[in-house]
């Protein structure tokens, strides 16, 4: 089955289809969260939590082609939730290995990502890492894709800022 | 000077190489599965699953879940079980239990078909799988209004209608779909007696004062899984952090296998729990441990049976401890001046606030790096020794230079007098110390 498929199927109350459907989308999720919150636990917290969030709302999602789309904004809806996040004694993380996204070659440009704030921090990660379009992180964020290069334009210039102090500007 | 048409320019590229980075950043698998299959899990069981323990013997027992190490039964599997006529709903709730599904492939459920009718509603048990350790009580509502309001209380019974010295876990009742019927299942585990010969399930509405019961007897068949325990002597002693416990044998049945795990009595600290506990078998397939059962001076850890594939090496592993010093333990609060007493020195209490009939208390808890476990209480008094229990405890892990946060609920705390005594039950403090050891189930 196709992922709209699959998503319909869910719809109906197919828990299978709905498992199949989060498989598919898992790495991805993952890799936004972990990019997100820098933290294993936190990531697969982010991802019990947005699974849960999707497969209660499920029904509510008009346009099943717009199943990815929707779930990632689910996911960053969660990330960037200001709340205490309120969890259950539940999550146990298996050993990580810690990778090269761990271990940055631009140790500089790393953190200057990571300490971003939340609504610029996304849209680098959508934008430059995960390669979305401009519409396509538009439809995440469910704002106008001018608003998406207005906010582009000003990460980029935080960014750039926090790498390279005013007066020192290199060429 | 910067670039006049790309002021990024230089950034960009930095990005992209960052973005390098980020393609290949390493996802475990199967933990990224085990959340998600915990997402659908818990919003398919909307409700909290309630534990009840029936018993006396174990004080403050408690089941604590820790969903690792899951695998999922292959489709073509699942589909098969899936065709036992009349259970295809139930079977999906078992899903996640390999050896449960296998149980059933090895024709040990017994189907029961058993119904209480009255007011057009109904309750079903379908069917059971048993063995002298557990009881999987598979069960169908139909025509409950309002599903949403009622909260259902659910007691076992034994032959003489007296309640079982049981631990069990079930979901409340969530409102189907309509025209759908609601079908979920009651764990049981027997820890202290054996199943009995006939069984009764009462269903009975929590929140209403009416007797509207629902009352279900149903014979249990002993001899499908009757001389079918195995016991592997194991009695290896493993110190981590200086503490001591030992793994003393496990307990295969049909429906899983139990591993009793005692703690060394001279031990500095509490064990809450040993993380990241799983069986891995020769193929490097990970046997699940669903919940201990902590009591006392030892631990019994269920995971699920591989009673029908047993392996040819089969090796316990866990990535370290959860403890804290005993002297540690007990702490007593001040409402009037909101302080702590005694306790380990990184717990603040934040607030302490009544709402309704009930307390919460507010905790921030600092040093919680990889803490897993939240802050919980058990053995709470009031000074004039009456005792409360915690209704429900919320934990926020600690991030990006946060402290950890806790929210503890006390069930009618409004009436606690004067300072309250309290025992850490659950602290979420990580000792990494990863150990493996072998299970000798093949010899």
């Amino acid at each position: 089955m196709t992922p709209t498929e699959l998503t319909r199927a869910a719809q109906k109350g197919d828990a299978a289809a709905f498992a199949a459907l989060m498989e598919m989308h898992q790495n991805r999720l993952y890799r936004i969260a972990y990019a997100y919150l820098q933290n294993d636990g936190d990531a697969l917290e982010a991802i019990q939590e947005a699974t849960y969030r999707a497969y209660r709302k499920l029904k509510k999602l008009k346009e099943p082609t717009y199943f990815s789309t929707w779930l990632i904004r689910i996911l960053l809806n969660y990330c960037a939730d200001e709340r205490k996040r309120k969890i259950r004694f539940s999550p146990v993380t298996e050993i990580r290995e810690s990778g090269r996204w761990d271990r940055p070659e631009d140790p500089d440009l790393a953190a200057a990502v990571a300490a971003l704030e939340p609504e610029y921090k996304q849209i680098i990660i959508l934008s430059y890492f995960e390669g979305f379009s401009l519409t396509e992180v538009a439809d995440i964020l469910e704002i106008p894709a001018g608003t998406v290069k207005s906010r582009l334009h000003r990460a980029l210039g935080k960014l750039r800022d926090q790498l390279e102090p005013k007066g020192e500007q290199s060429s | 000077m910067t670039d006049e048409h790309n002021p990024f320019e230089a950034l960009e590229a930095r990005l992209q190489a960052r973005k390098a980075e980020y393609d290949t950043m390493h996802v475990p698998d199967l933990a990224a599965s085990q959340a998600v299959q915990s997402g659908i899990r818990q919003a398919s069981h909307k409700r909290k699953t309630k534990l009840r323990w029936l018993t006396s013997s174990i004080s403050a027992a408690a089941l604590i879940l820790l969903f690792t190490g899951c695998i999922r039964v292959s489709p073509a599997f699942a589909s098969f079980v899936e065709q036992l006529p009349g259970m295809e709903g139930v079977v999906s709730l078992i899903r996640q239990d390999k050896g449960l599904m296998m149980a059933i492939d090895q024709s040990l459920l017994q189907k029961v078909g058993i119904t209480d009718e009255h007011d057009g509603a109904s309750v079903t048990v379908e069917g059971i799988i048993t063995d002298e350790s557990r009881m999987v009580i598979f069960y169908k509502m139909k025509g409950m209004k309002d599903t949403e309001k009622f909260d259902y209380d659910i007691d076992l019974l034994d032959g003489n209608g007296k309640q079982l010295p049981v631990a069990f876990s079930y979901a409340s009742p969530k409102q189907p779909s309509e025209g759908q019927d609601y079908e979920d299942i009651i764990d049981v585990s027997f820890n202290e007696s054996l199943p009995p010969n006939q069984l009764t399930v009462v269903f009975k509405n929590r929140l209403e004062k009416t007797n509207n019961t629902w009352k279900v007897t149903f014979p249990v068949d002993h001899n499908l899984t009757k001389n079918m325990k195995k016991i592997v002597p194991v009695n290896q002693t493993i110190t981590l952090d200086g503490q001591r416990f030992t793994v003393e044998q496990a307990t295969l049945y049909p429906t899983r296998l139990v591993l009793d795990i005692k703690h060394d009595a001279n031990n500095t600290k509490k064990i809450f729990g040993i993380n990241d506990l799983q069986l891995v078998d020769e193929q490097g397939r990970a046997w699940r441990t669903d919940g201990a059962s902590i009591g006392g001076y030892g631990t019994s850890v269920f995971f699920e049976s591989m009673y029908f594939s047993i392996p040819k090496k089969l090796t316990l592993q866990g990535s370290g401890l959860t403890a804290l010093d005993k002297d540690k333990l007990m702490i007593t609060i001040d409402p009037s001046s909101i302080l702590i007493e005694g306790g380990p020195r990184d717990i603040t209490l934040l607030d302490y606030k009544i709402q309704g009939n009930d307390t919460i208390m507010h905790f921030s808890v600092a040093n919680t790096e990889n803490g897993t476990s939240g802050l919980s209480f058990t053995n709470i008094k009031d000074s004039t020794g009456k005792g409360f229990e915690v209704k429900e405890a919320g934990w926020s892990p600690s991030y990006e230079h946060r402290l950890a946060e806790a929210w503890i609920t006390i069930a009618n705390g409004a009436a606690a007098k004067g300072k309250l005594n309290m025992e850490i039950f659950s602290y979420p403090v990580q000792i990494r110390s990863p150990f493996s050891l072998e299970i000798p189930v093949n010899k």
